[in-house]
């Protein structure tokens, strides 16, 4: 009995032997960032960032990864990947592929949920890879990415996670995220958006000033330049405008998802004044059907307190009739838009019972009826007559 | 007589009940089904566990009255040999599908997830001398081996929380109690099928605990256990993604611990922690396997389970290679097992309770 | 020397009866040999005659027959061996006092009285078996027989040249007492009963079961040590025949309950100290003539790892130690095939950086990543029982040729990776940490073997591999106590394996040995 359990236990051992198709780590290219946009001759061209191992000389440290680029023009990305494994010496692997770039063009079109269904998971790419929209030219935008003291983009895509939660210029999303606000339009996306320097746009759909934040001299190989310059504002799967920093600071704090930021204070007798805001607690929003109230309780720290020629209450109430403007200026234009990017639909769709009922009432499409009203308490952290010593 | 019941204490049956009871609550959902029109999942796995325990307890309670040591013995002394063994039957193959269920979603997510390369096929038939050694090995050793990974499975639940618990946001349960309470109480009778099947299979290998005492105490707390862990998960589950979303997935257990982004790029835990389910879940198919081959042994009569345990695992593997051909047959079956398998136990326990907690009825 | 003629030379040629069958053994099982019942013959003769046949003293001269007169009258017979007995004892003890004794009056027997009036030694009893006087002589004992008596005296005049105690070499410590146990069964019973001065402590002397008449003795604490397991120990031992034993090993491989098993189930030691300490918590332990270490059993998984120094340090420290030690073990079950799962199917639970860094170090090698794997844990294998077989300090030295040079060359030559080097660097350490030898060689095989399943599953098939050694070492038991435990099953365990407990604690017998009653 003992024989032939062994036996069957060998024989069933058999068939396991070398099955699941793994290749060892070397036999592969690794694709750490994936842009698409609109292609000359066919659909799309697809531009992917590899990773590309060089055996350090003598001398030299070993193991320093540089990128190089490659790119296709195909119908699907499966097609692309095909073409281009054909060309290569060592197959494309998606498992580190931590960027997922789309030019405005395409965003505009609203062909990125078409893209990324289905296909990224077959190529293993993960399901909160970043995402990211491009002004135009994915490759030049790419290559401004890239620096040799950064050659995976690792510190960029860091700087996204951090300026979210340090600056609140941009707002971090991932693949997962933004395909469900595509799909159910409770909120809307808000992809952090980046052009090469001198090449984005200069006004934002709110009106406001849009400048680089990331990038300058910081980054960058070469002559192009690449800056992180707001964020993209979509209704859905499709992209209908910008935001800048500055507004999409505003967005994230009535969202609930700001922790600290700059901000700058237009004053009509002397010039701007700069401070640093913090949100002291979550904001309380309050949805009844056809008005949206939004409480925000900030702190704000003067950048040079010496220079302000007023007393402390008349600078807080600029502060809060400034944010106060701002906001409902950035709900507005949003909302007459059919962006819901202040997530409005969060709170909304606790009034529907069934999905059915929620989808039927076409929430984002009555956006622009809704009455919106931000009321923003500022403390101030030291008197601009009675400083702190640092 | 090789039964390989073995002996085992209450930790260890607890730990059997509770993985068994946690595995099933968390991977043997119906997706399709029940989020595709909202959430009451978590309420319906809360619900569902806690009748399992009233009906569990008072399983318990007629096989103390009747001073049988387990199922088989219950049955056979309430239903007489032929009956017993009739009502018998229905037991084994829902504890069989219970073993199915959760190990086909976790060779899902690994062919779809994590084996791309890989077919269906060689993925499942790894876990085939697994579940064939953990069988033949008996009751004792797969107790054992609960108590062992009871720990990394605790692990591997704390782990999938904690990794999605950065997408958790409360708006993705509403609409709340979307579907309605109709569809709350048929949720609640299909989670019976969940929960039921670890305190019944501890029940059929109850002669190998030591004590009474500690076979009731092993499938309370299990159970408790279980529950709570699987209630958790589905309302973790919840709070990540919209009901339609989990309808359309293949693994949402391992979409959620992805939900989120993780910064520390070199530890991707989530892989990890799939396969901590997946060995939780070796363990929770053997301990079905096992109580079903010995119900089919106390039963039938048969003296040796090995047989009988290599069999049934035999026919584990081939409904594994089933579930995968995408023919709409098979998919009515599956869905048919979902909908109905809870009756499968529910049927002969309730008989079971009407003939022994009776008036009068005492052993 | 002529080419046609056979050189005469001896070659032992296999004759068709005794020629090996295909798969097993020699054709049928040797007939089991019965006891010799023969009493002892009142004729001097038949004794000699006896002898002769036992102990070829044709061509054996090890064997001294020295005939005289007990009491200056009565034919007699002092038989030992020379060399195992003490000649000096021998004729100050027991010819000396029996030539010049006088002979006692009638009525008392010649045995009797040479018991208590003529032989001046401590050890002394009378026999009437013949198999006994044999198995006394072979101990080194001298047997004294009397013409016309069917009765002998054996006396211990054991005295053969041994080393003296020397320290632990395999189990050092840097902390608590340095000596070890000893080839002489008696030095190393004294060893432990200098550490065990109770009264309840047992030392049953008895047979080992093999031709070359070794001893052994089986130490435990009466009252504590559970009697089921003695009777278990017992049993196994009384089914112990073999033609040799010569250390406690193999008595080990004798009595264990799973043959094929790669772990050991039973622990040799060779520190007193640890012996005592696992007599206190009610185990058994075997100590066999010849061999410098003690056979404890039964064992657990959690008592192979654990080490005598691990109660003599300060419990944080002991627990740190613990959990090093406890790492290395992982780190030298787990990380290579864990390496070569991710290096194989998972490449993006590897950072960027670390991909760089492997793929930059495998740029120019030839072997295959799989094969480079399991030819350095080979070679790393080679190294160690190298460094093992060669005498003190060229044994150093073939470590370091082996670690350093020939792996310097290795990856300058491109045949391995630095990667691979390092990863198998860092499992042998790790197998080092484990303080038992048997352990340290059976986790080699869970190594390799774990190391193809990655090869072949991934992590999958590292998982099912895990699964399947876990389910064989649950089932595992080492007398009666699963192998596992204190963990499956639940034990009370006053020694948990992840952390130190309290000194305090270690006033009851271990729970999983199930003993009598509490110390």
């Amino acid at each position: 009995m003992k024989r032939l359990f062994f036996s069957v236990f060998l024989l069933l051992l058999l068939p396991l032997g070398g099955c699941l198709q793994g290749l060892p780590l070397d036999k592969y290219c690794y694709v750490l960032d994936l842009g698409v946009e609109r292609g000359e001759t066919l659909p799309y061209r697809f531009v992917f960032l590899l990773n590309e191992d060089t055996a350090g000389e003598e001398g030299e440290e070993s193991g320093r990864g540089q990128v190089s680029m490659i790119w296709a023009e195909e119908r699907t990305l499966f097609s692309a990947v095909e073409a281009l494994s054909g060309a290569l010496p060592a197959q494309l692997s998606f498992e580190r592929t931590t960027l997922l770039a789309f030019s405005r063009e395409l965003a505009e079109s609203g062909e990125m949920d078409t893209l990324t269904a289905g296909v990224l998971g077959r190529l293993k790419i993960r399901q909160n890879v970043r995402m990211l929209v491009i002004e135009e030219d994915m490759r030049a935008a790419f290559q401004g990415f890239v620096s040799p003291a950064d050659p995976s983009m690792s510190r960029l895509k860091t700087n996204v996670k951090l300026y979210a939660e340090g600056h609140g210029y941009v707002e971090d999303w991932g693949l997962s995220e933004m395909r469900e606000a595509f799909r159910f339009r409770v909120g809307d996306a808000l992809l952090p958006y980046a052009a090469l320097v001198g090449g984005g746009p200069t006004a934002d759909m709110a009106g406001g000033q849009v400048y680089p934040y990331v990038g300058g001299g910081l980054l960058g190989e070469g002559q192009l330049k690449t800056s992180l310059c707001g964020s993209a504002v979509f209704a859905g799967d499709r992209m209908v405008g910008v935001l800048s920093g500055q507004h999409t600071m505003l967005v994230l704090m009535a969202k609930g998802t700001f922790q600290e930021g700059h901000l700058t204070l237009p004053q009509e007798d002397g010039g701007p004044l700069e401070m640093a805001l913090y949100a002291v607690k979550p904001p309380k929003r309050i949805w009844e059907p056809g008005r949206f109230t939004c409480r925000l309780t900030l702190e704000a720290d003067m950048e040079d307190p010496l220079r302000v020629e007023m007393d402390e209450k008349e600078l807080i109430r600029r502060i809060e009739t400034y944010l106060s403007k701002e906001l409902t200026r950035v709900f507005r234009a949003t909302a007459d838009a059919g962006a819901d990017v202040f997530c409005l639909g969060r709170e909304a769709i606790r009034d529907y019972a069934t999905w059915t009922a929620w989808q039927a009432a076409s929430f984002p499409q009555r956006l622009g009826e809704v009455e919106a009203l931000f009321q923003v308490r500022v403390k101030l952290s030291h008197s601009p007559r009675d400083p702190a010593l640092e | 007589m090789n039964r390989r019941l073995g002996r085992f204490g209450l930790q260890e049956g607890t730990a059997a009940v509770g993985l068994g009871a946690l595995l099933s609550g968390t991977f043997a959902v119906n997706l399709g089904d029940t989020y595709g029109a909202g959430n009451v999942c978590y309420a319906a796995t809360a619900a569902g566990a806690l009748l399992s325990l009233l009906l569990m307890g008072l399983l318990l309670k007629a096989m103390e009255r009747r001073g049988t040591g387990d199922l088989g013995s219950l049955l056979f002394d309430r239903f007489g040999g032929l009956l017993g063994a009739l009502l018998g039957m229905p037991l084994i193959l829902g504890l069989q599908l219970c073993a199915v269920l959760p190990l086909f979603r976790f060779t899902l997510a690994m062919e779809r997830y994590i084996f791309v390369e890989a077919d269906y096929v060689p993925v499942a038939l790894y876990l085939l001398p697994v579940l064939l050694l953990l069988v033949l090995r008996g009751m004792e050793c797969v107790a054992r081996m609960a108590k062992l990974l009871a720990i990394p499975g605790a692990v591997a639940l704390v782990m999938t929380l904690y990794l999605a618990s950065p997408a958790f946001h409360i708006h993705h349960l509403y609409p709340l109690f979307n579907p309605g309470f109709s569809a709350f109480l048929t949720q609640t009778g299909e989670a019976l099928f969940r929960f039921l099947p670890a305190g019944t299979a501890l029940c059929v290998a109850g002669k190998g605990c030591q004590g009474q005492g500690h076979l009731s105490g092993s499938v309370r707390r299990g159970l408790l256990l279980g529950g709570a862990g699987s209630t958790a998960m589905q309302l973790g589950l919840g709070l990540t993604f919209f009901g339609p979303d989990i309808a359309g997935m293949a693994a949402p257990i391992f979409c959620m611990t992805m939900a989120a982004r993780q910064e520390r790029m070199s530890l991707r835990l989530d892989m990890l922690v799939l396969f901590l389910w997946l060995m939780a879940g070796l363990v929770a198919a053997g301990f079905y396997v096992y109580a079903a081959a010995l119900l089919l042994c106390q039963t039938a009569g048969i003296q040796d389970i090995r047989p009988v345990g290599g069999l049934m695992v035999l026919g584990i593997v081939g409904m594994l290679l089933l579930c995968n051909f995408d023919s709409e047959r098979i998919l009515n079956v599956v869905r048919l097992v979902y909908h109905g398998g809870w009756l499968l136990f529910l049927v002969p326990i309730a008989g079971l309770l009407l003939l022994s907690l009776g008036k009068g009825e005492k052993g | 020397m002529r080419f046609d003629e056979p050189d005469g030379r001896f070659e032992l040629l296999e004759t068709e009866g005794g020629a090996p069958s295909f798969f097993h053994g020699r054709k049928g099982a040797p007939a089991p040999e019965m006891p010799d019942e023969r009493g002892i013959d009142p004729h001097l003769k038949e004794s000699r005659r006896r002898l002769a046949a036992a102990f070829f003293t044709e061509v054996n001269t090890d064997l001294v027959q020295r005939s005289f007169r007990f009491c200056g009258q009565v034919p007699a017979l002092a038989v030992f061996l020379n060399g195992m007995a003490d000649g000096t004892e021998i004729s100050d003890f027991i010819l000396k006092r029996a030539m010049e004794s006088p002979l006692p009056e009638k009525g008392k027997g010649l045995i009797d009285c040479a018991l208590e009036r003529v032989f001046s030694l401590q050890e002394a009893e009378q026999t009437d078996r013949w198999a006994q006087v044999e198995s006394a002589v072979l101990e080194g004992r001298t047997a004294v027989l009397l013409e016309g008596e069917k009765r002998a005296v054996l006396l211990d005049t054991r005295g053969y040249a041994c080393r003296g105690v020397d320290t632990a070499q395999n189990e050092s410590t840097v902390i608590g007492p340095a000596e070890a146990f000893h080839e002489n069964l008696r030095i190393s019973v004294t060893l432990l009963r200098r550490i065990l001065r109770r009264a309840d402590f047992v030392c049953e002397f008895r047979a080992a079961g093999s031709k070359n008449n070794v001893k052994l003795a089986l130490c435990y604490l009466g009252g504590v040590c559970s009697e089921a397991l003695l009777q278990e120990v017992r049993r196994r031992l009384s089914k112990v025949q073999t033609d040799v034993l010569l250390s406690a090993g193999t008595l080990g491989q004798r009595i264990e309950d799973s043959p094929l098993s790669p772990v050991p189930q039973t622990l040799l030691t060779e520190r007193p100290d640890r012996a005592a300490a696992a007599v206190m918590a009610g185990k058994v332990v075997l100590l066999v003539e010849g061999s410098p270490q003690a056979l404890v059993l039964p064992v657990t998984l959690s008592g192979l790892l654990l080490t005598a120094e691990d109660s003599y340090l300060r419990r944080p420290v002991g627990s740190v130690l613990r959990f090093v030690r406890l790492f290395g073990a992982s780190v030298s079950v787990f990380m290579p095939a864990y390496f070569l799962a991710l290096a194989f199917h998972h490449q993006g639970l590897l950072s960027s950086d670390i991909l760089s860094t492997v793929i930059a170090s495998r740029k120019l090698v030839f072997l295959p990543m799989g094969a480079e794997m399991i030819f350095l844990l080979l070679v790393f294998q080679l190294v160690r029982e190298a460094g093992i077989r060669v005498p003190g300090a060229v044994g150093q030295t073939v470590g370091i040729i082996g670690g350093l040079i020939l792996g310097q060359a290795a990856v300058s030559a491109n045949f391995v990776s630095t990667v691979a080097l390092i990863i198998v660097a860092l499992t042998g350490l790790g197998n080092f940490v484990i303080p038992n030898y048997d352990l340290q060689l059976a986790v080699a095989y869970y190594r390799v073997g774990l190391c193809l399943l990655a090869i072949s599953g991934g992590l999958l098939g590292l998982s099912c591999g895990c699964m399947a050694a876990l389910i064989l070492l649950c089932d595992q038991k080492s007398f009666g106590v699963p192998f596992l435990s204190p963990f499956a099953p639940k034990t009370v365990a006053r020694e948990p394996l992840f952390y130190r407990g309290t000194v305090r604690g270690h006033g009851t017998a271990e729970d999983d040995m199930n003993g009598e009653a509490p110390l």
